[in-house]
């Protein structure tokens, strides 16, 4: 090899060894190539191979010396840490509760927002909705829903509807969630089944009611997982259906139901007003939302100009399955995001402060070590691996927090999820977690490692002697940060404190009726045994009156729904004078069905007239209006004794009396205003599946059993389910406030807490920084109260600095909280004057010990302190 | 000799080394050709491994930096650690042999 080819080479190999670690490179490097020098001179290579080889020397060694010298790191540092116990633990549990809750909350965000959704593709699906004024989206009716499956850009459009099923035979009859789905449905989902087949087209035929698919959890838990059961007839509804087919394990469709049937609906019999389905569509691969509402749109406006009266108001909605899922809660679990980040963020100036305080501590240390040589880079490559290694542990600590957390909050929701949303710590959740810490440790971290390396030593050593300790810019730092704390502290508070006050409004909120302790439960009668509306009315008839005669029972009532149950059935309503008759012109009221005694029994008020009694009948038909359709419909005059027709076009509907007028009832919750409705009596057409209302003075739990004990007696094949006093509908109703508001406490508590340690850690360090002063100053007559007024307005200063930019920031902030809120504006007066109030408390428990012991110096002793 | 509890695993570079400084000081480029030789050329410590040992053994306190004659170069010296440990090691290796000779297992000459 040429000289200077070689010469080339043992330069590139220098190079190449910038990749040791400095201090190994700073004792090594010359020994390096004088070795790799002279082996290359014995034996003699082409350059290729000198070259590889350094490479590979390099490459191999170079990352175990990083490791030996972080293994020697992070012995150093743990046993510097296991040092000073107290602080360590501090350090660790304040960074374990904020990467525990921010992972917490991150894991929700993921689980309902982030995760894909377990079907093929399923940013190919969608909800096909039709949505008119008013209304945001209602389901297409059947003979549209033909229509639009006609569409080109969809490789398939299915359709189903919920309700619940009664399962008998085997057991206990049992009440679960289903839906009736259109064969191609799974299909569409592109989910098959574990066992059997899907639905065939002719078994969704009307009159068709032989076939039913299973969930694998229904089929292990009330089959025992019979390996025969395709082929096997069971009881639905009261009718026998043979199995056909079973899910995978964990699948329900839609979000809860366990057994599904044909939706076997007659084209015949279906009219185009008639908005019931719930409608499903795969679009082909590349073709988007708007696309693909194009197309719909296109078939609507022919289905317009053929059926103008009953569809000229519809325009199609497309939405990916995913955003009406779970659309909801976007904004709110963003805004926890933003809240837990908060948290995150006091937790770690917290931190930075302790390990600011620390590092001032240890600037003997360091300055000797500097003075002896040690180069900056180790001093902060250590300091770093110190953080790190408290970022580990905290890390750990921290995800264990989350799993704790996560299982309590799993708990607390009081529905049932969609089996798709999961809480829990998932590889990407611990991803997060991992992140996180990096951030976090590398920002508690840098900063104090920075303050540290840049000590002086022979200014630090003469400041030592004195008693001061070194790093005025660290304490105005500490300083700085404790004011932050506060600040985000209070933007914590203040969004705790009005969504606290929003969930007490909503609890008090009158909703129109009065009985909350009546207790509700529903009832499904099998259509074999109970085919004739007569059957019905006697059964329910009869039920009402065993109830009714149970001691304690003050009255009993039977509807179709009850308030804040989802219940969603609108109709059209036409007065006398009123010359429109197109659905798409009249006005929307809620309807319920409802026996005599049911508005005494729910403790809704009848402003006018009377109850339905059993004279209202089929030849007499009446009707009772709430307060606000009379007054939409009659404004001058009397509702009493006016006459009003239900969906007009409906060519059997006839003109019914009002009887009375009913108070407003919040139907839809609380936070929805009280909705037109009407009230029409039971008896005319009793459903199969009704909702049962008892008032009484009994406690629950007997009269529950009561209850059951009645039923059983009437008919012993009757699940009764949705067992509940009304109080707890409404709390149910609004889980998701209780739920926020909970979170958003904790959080607001969390920021006060660690905000008052950090001041009084603050505190604490100010005393003996200036004990020496102190002392002089006592020496020189200060009073004791002269040494504690100082120490307040010093924690004053620091606590008003920082309230006031808290506030600053809320008002800024909490508009953002405006949809959660209730009754409560953003920046509720009363609700800052009482986190005002909390701040204060907080710095008069950060400063009363420190304030305390500084009054308590003796002069003497301070002034030794050299 | 070292105490027999503190059985520390001494790779087999580091074993190497101490063996062949144990006849007298040397500097690196000389113990990496005396391990080559030592081992009949199976053993070719690269420039790195060799002083990522020699880190190791001198923060073990196993072999120490001597001055030497020529300036430009560094020394190294086994101390009375390295040899105890060295020791060791050549104790464990001999029951080994040992028993692979009860066993039956013979030991091939190499050409030398």
């Amino acid at each position: 090899m040429p000289q200077q080819q070689h010469g080339r080479l043992i330069r590139f190999y220098r190079r190449l060894t910038a990749l040791y670690p400095r201090p190994f490179r700073d004792e090594f490097e010359s020994e390096l190539v004088e070795a790799m020098q002279d082996r290359a001179l014995d034996r003699p290579q082409s350059a290729f191979r000198l070259a590889l080889d350094m490479i590979v020397d390099i490459f191999t060694t170079a990352p175990k010396e990083h490791w030996y010298m972080l293994q020697q790191d992070l012995r150093h540092a743990f046993r510097l840490l296991a040092k000073t116990p107290i602080w360590t633990i501090a350090v660790i549990s304040i960074l374990a509760i904020g990467i525990g809750s921010t992972t917490t909350v991150f894991s929700l965000v993921h689980a309902v927002l982030l995760r894909p959704l377990p079907f093929d593709h399923p940013d190919q699906l969608a909800f096909i909705d039709e949505a008119a004024e008013g209304i945001d989206h209602m389901g297409p009716s059947y003979p549209n829903l033909l229509d639009y499956q006609q569409a080109k850009k969809f490789t398939s459009i299915a359709a189903y509807t919920e309700g619940g099923i009664s399962l008998t035979g085997s057991g206990e009859p049992e009440r679960v969630d289903g839906a009736w789905v259109s064969h191609n449905l799974f299909e569409t989902l592109g989910v098959r089944p574990l066992l059997g087949r899907n639905f065939s087209p002719e078994e969704d035929q009307p009159k068709q009611e032989s076939a039913t698919m299973l969930s694998y959890g229904l089929w292990q838990r009330r089959f025992a997982g019979d390996p025969a059961i395709v082929g096997r007839a069971i009881q639905i509804n009261g009718k026998a259906r043979t199995v056909v087919g079973v899910m995978p394990s964990g699948f329900r469709f839609p979000e809860t139901a366990e057994l599904w049937g044909p939706l076997a609906i007659d084209p015949k019999r279906e009219v185009r007003t008639n908005h019931f389905l719930t409608v499903v569509g795969r679009s082909q691969n590349g073709v988007t939302i708007a696309q693909s509402r194009d197309e719909l749109t296109g078939i609507l406006r022919g289905i317009q100009n053929r059926f103008p009266n009953e569809t000229s108001e519809l325009r199609v909605v497309v939405t990916p399955l995913r955003d009406r899922l779970t659309g909801d809660y976007r904004t709110a679990l963003i805004l926890l995001l933003s809240a837990v980040a908060l948290v995150l963020a006091i937790a770690c100036t917290n931190i930075m402060n302790l390990l600011l305080a620390r590092a001032v501590g240890r600037t003997r240390e360091v300055a000797i070590r500097t003075a002896l040589g040690a180069n900056r880079r180790r001093i902060i490559r250590q300091l770093l691996t110190e953080s790190l290694l408290l970022g580990i542990v905290g890390c750990l600590l921290g995800l264990g927090i989350a799993v704790v957390l996560l299982r309590v909050l799993t708990t607390i929701v009081p529905i049932e999820l969609p089996y798709w949303i999961v809480f829990k710590l998932d590889p990407i959740v611990c991803l997060f977690a991992l992140s996180v810490t990096a951030g976090s440790v590398l920002l508690f971290g840098m900063i104090p490692a920075w303050q540290a390396s840049r000590i002086n030593p022979s200014v630090a050593m003469n400041e030592l002697r004195r008693g001061v300790t070194a790093g005025q810019r660290a304490a105005r730092l500490r300083q700085v940060l404790v004011c932050a704390q506060v600040a985000l502290s209070v933007v914590l508070l203040v969004a705790a404190g009005v969504m606290l006050k929003s969930f007490v409004n909503l609890n008090k909120s009158d909703l129109g009726f009065q009985n909350r302790d009546a207790l509700a439960f529903r009832i499904a009668l099998p259509a074999t045994r109970y085919s004739k509306g007569e059957a019905r009315e006697t059964f329910f008839t009869r039920m009402r009156e065993q109830l009714a005669a149970v001691p304690g029972v003050r009255s009993v009532a039977t509807s179709t729904s009850i308030p804040l149950g989802g219940n969603r059935w609108w109709r059209t309503v036409q007065h006398r004078g009123e010359t429109r008759t197109r659905p798409n012109e009249l006005p929307l009221v809620f309807n319920t069905m409802v026996s005599p005694g049911y508005f005494q029994t729910l403790g809704i008020p009848l402003q006018k007239g009377r109850d339905f009694d059993r004279h209202d009948d089929a030849e007499h038909p009446a009707i009772i209006v709430s307060e606000r359709l009379a007054k939409q419909l009659w404004p001058a005059g009397d509702a009493i004794g006016q006459q009003v027709r239900v969906d007009p076009f409906l060519p059997e509907e006839k003109w019914r009396t009002v009887v009375g007028v009913a108070g407003d009832v919040h139907l839809q919750g609380a936070r929805e205003p009280a909705p037109p409705a009407i009230y029409v009596p039971e008896m005319e057409d009793t459903h199969l599946q009704i909702a049962v209302l008892v008032s009484s003075s009994l406690p629950p739990a007997s009269l529950v059993s009561q209850v059951r004990a009645q039923i059983r007696a009437l008919d012993a094949e009757l699940p009764l389910f949705g067992v509940q006093p009304l109080n707890q509908v409404v709390s149910r109703a609004s889980w998701s406030f209780q739920f926020y508001t909970i979170l958003f406490s904790a959080f607001g508590a969390a920021a006060v807490i660690l905000a008052t340690v950090g001041l009084s850690g603050i505190m604490v360090q100010l005393v003996a920084d200036r004990t020496h002063e102190i002392g002089v100053r006592m020496a020189l007559g200060a009073s004791r109260g002269d040494v504690v007024r100082m120490i307040v307005q010093r924690s004053t200063l620091l606590m008003a600095v920082g309230t006031a930019l808290g506030a600053i920031a809320s008002v800024a902030t909490t508009r953002s909280l405006e949809t959660l809120l209730f009754g409560v504006s953003p920046n509720d007066i009363a609700t800052l004057a009482g986190v005002l109030a909390v701040i204060v408390m907080a710095a008069l428990l950060a400063t009363w010990s420190p304030a305390n012991r500084a009054s308590r110096i003796e002069p003497a002793t301070a002034l030794r302190q050299e | 000799m070292a105490a027999m509890g503190t059985i520390q695993d001494l790779p087999e570079a580091h074993f190497h080394i101490l063996l062949v400084l144990a006849d007298g000081e040397k500097h690196g480029y000389h113990i990496m050709q005396e391990v080559e030789s030592l081992t009949s050329g199976q053993t070719k410590l690269s420039p790195g491994t060799l002083y990522g040992a020699i880190h190791r053994l001198l923060g073990q306190g196993y072999i120490e930096e001597v001055r030497s004659s020529e300036p430009r170069r560094r020394y190294y010296a086994i101390t009375a650690d390295g040899r105890a440990a060295a020791e060791d090691e050549v104790e464990r290796l001999r029951v080994l042999l040992q028993h692979a000779r009860t066993n039956g297992l013979g030991v091939k000459r190499s050409n030398a």
